[in-house]
């Protein structure tokens, strides 16, 4: 095990993976080639309605095994995969589970349940695989859906997987158009699902690309990524390893606890400890779960611990 | 000295159902008068999975095949030393009127909170505008963030709120004042959760 401190993380190599969704027509497959270095997987086409000025290397490929393929060739040339769309892809997916498991079929031809929980495993192996070696931007078509005066997009993709697809995700965002202006929604709202962190959240505006600027805007924000990171990390340094001196010392101070006439004391020590971050409310539950162990109770009319009777 | 009032992200919840649900009001004036809910199977479920989790985070072996082996060993991971059970209070005025939060966080640990929910279902953003997330969030205001994680019993999913985006309670407890107002349930609610 290689354990770092805090001080001394460097997240300037960190990789990302960010799912962007949007109606068709928004700009999703143009903006995913703005991140560094980008191999597109084009499951769905993509790459036919991006502006050839900024259209990057592309894998077209008709199974999940040559996709697979692609990704592996692809090591050390590339620092981003865009997979244009994720939806696609599992399509692949299913194909390729079908061929290979026979759990994934039904008697009937039809993909069965075991498949979709096949897909699922399979989809957290390679976004787990993705990650180790590239950013990752998954790109999902979304459907427009209206419940009374409600409108809520959705990512277009086979059902029980919407949910998962969002997991290994550091960042979802909405990609949309209003008044003439298009913009990222990272923040999760009742119209659109999405995940903001690292201190990226809320509506950032996506410039429009004009003529010989260059298609760089996700290279920015992923460096804004590394930079919120690393601001951060030197941040909580110094409270985090205050916290863990306090934590072990409240740990030591709860097991010396063994009865009644010690647990005033103890609990003015936990007290005057130089407490940070939630140090001082999980020392009162330790404290509270030490008193339970011990069977030691606060006898409010004599103002004094003392055993349960 | 002045009435205070207890209030729980249940019973807000149990209002706010009140507007989804078509038996939500009886649901909420049986919490209103604080009456004991018998659990449903998909609630005792719940109970055994967390009994399961708090087991292992406490030390305890699951064997292979177990029928949760992998997303409990998941999420053990994460909560590894996290304070289980955090029972917290704090006070609030609001309009004049002093209530006192109260809530059991089901983990916390250097600055974050995790809500442990076990639902066969989940669906994307569920806890989205669940009162739960400000309310925990005003009973810990040192924390950074609340995790819901969650489980299907076969895969771990994650809902994260940073502070940032989490609205303020006090809105919540406004609306909720004026539905008991609307509803002539005042007397219940005064009866019922005052702290004595």
């Amino acid at each position: 095990m290689a354990i770092t401190k805090p001080e001394a993380m460097n997240f300037s190599d960190k990789n990302i993976i960010m799912i962007i969704s949007g109606l068709p027509g928004t700009g999703k497959t143009t903006l995913a080639l703005s991140a560094p270095d980008v191999l597109l997987i084009d499951t769905d086409e993509g790459m036919a309605r991006v502006n050839p000025a900024h259209r990057k290397d592309a894998s077209i490929c008709k199974t999940y095994e040559e996709v697979l393929a692609d990704i592996k060739a692809a090591e050390g040339h590339y620092k981003t995969i865009v997979v244009d769309t994720c939806g696609a892809l599992i399509e692949y997916m299913k194909d390729w589970a079908m061929r290979t498991d026979p759990k994934a079929s039904k008697k009937d031809g039809g993909f069965s349940l075991q498949g979709y929980g096949i897909i699922k495993s399979e989809f957290i192996r390679l976004s787990a695989e993705l990650r180790k070696k590239f950013n990752v931007i998954f790109l999902f078509h979304e459907n427009m859906t209206k419940v009374d005066e409600n409108v809520f997009y959705e990512l277009v993709v086979e059902g029980s997987t919407r949910t998962l697809v969002y997991q290994p995700a550091d960042l979802a965002a909405h990609l949309f158009i209003q008044t003439g202006k298009r913009y990222l929604g990272f923040t999760p709202t009742e119209q659109y699902s999405a995940k903001s962190a690292y201190g990226i959240r809320g509506l950032i505006e996506v410039p429009e690309l004009k003529d010989g600027e260059p298609n760089d805007f996700l290279t920015r924000l992923f460096a804004q990524v590394r930079k919120n990171l690393d601001a951060e990390a030197k941040t909580l340094s110094p409270q985090q390893d205050q916290y863990k001196e306090v934590m072990d010392a409240v740990k030591r101070v709860c097991a010396e606890l063994t009865k009644p006439e010690q647990a005033a004391d103890t609990k003015e020590m936990l007290m005057n400890l130089p407490h940070v971050l939630t140090s001082e409310k999980e020392a009162k539950a330790m404290f509270s779960k030490r008193l339970k162990e011990l069977n030691i109770v606060w006898n409010s009319a004599a103002k004094a611990y003392q055993y349960a009777e | 000295m002045q009435n205070k009032f207890r209030l729980t992200q249940s019973l807000m919840s149990a209002y706010l159902w009140t507007f989804k649900k078509e038996d939500g009001y009886d649901e909420f004036i049986a919490a209103l008068n604080r009456e004991k809910k018998q659990p449903t199977v998909a609630m005792l479920e719940g109970i055994r999975f967390e009994n399961v989790l708090n087991s292992v985070l406490l030390g305890e072996h699951l064997p292979e095949d177990h029928e949760w082996k992998f997303p409990i060993t998941e999420m053990a991971t994460e909560l590894w030393g996290a304070q289980q059970q955090v029972t917290l209070f704090r006070e609030i005025n609001v309009d004049g009127v002093d209530f006192l939060i109260h809530g059991v966080l089901d983990y916390l640990r250097a600055g974050h909170i995790w809500d442990c929910k076990f639902s066969k279902r989940y669906e994307l953003n569920k806890y989205l505008g669940s009162p739960q997330t400000p309310f925990y969030m005003y009973l810990v205001p040192e924390a950074f963030d609340m995790t819901y994680i969650i489980s299907d019993g076969k895969y771990v999913y994650r809902e994260k709120y940073p502070r940032e985006i989490v609205d303020p309670i006090e809105p919540y407890i406004r609306n909720f004042m004026q539905f008991l107002d609307m509803h002539n349930l005042v007397n219940i609610y005064t009866e019922k959760w005052r702290v004595n």
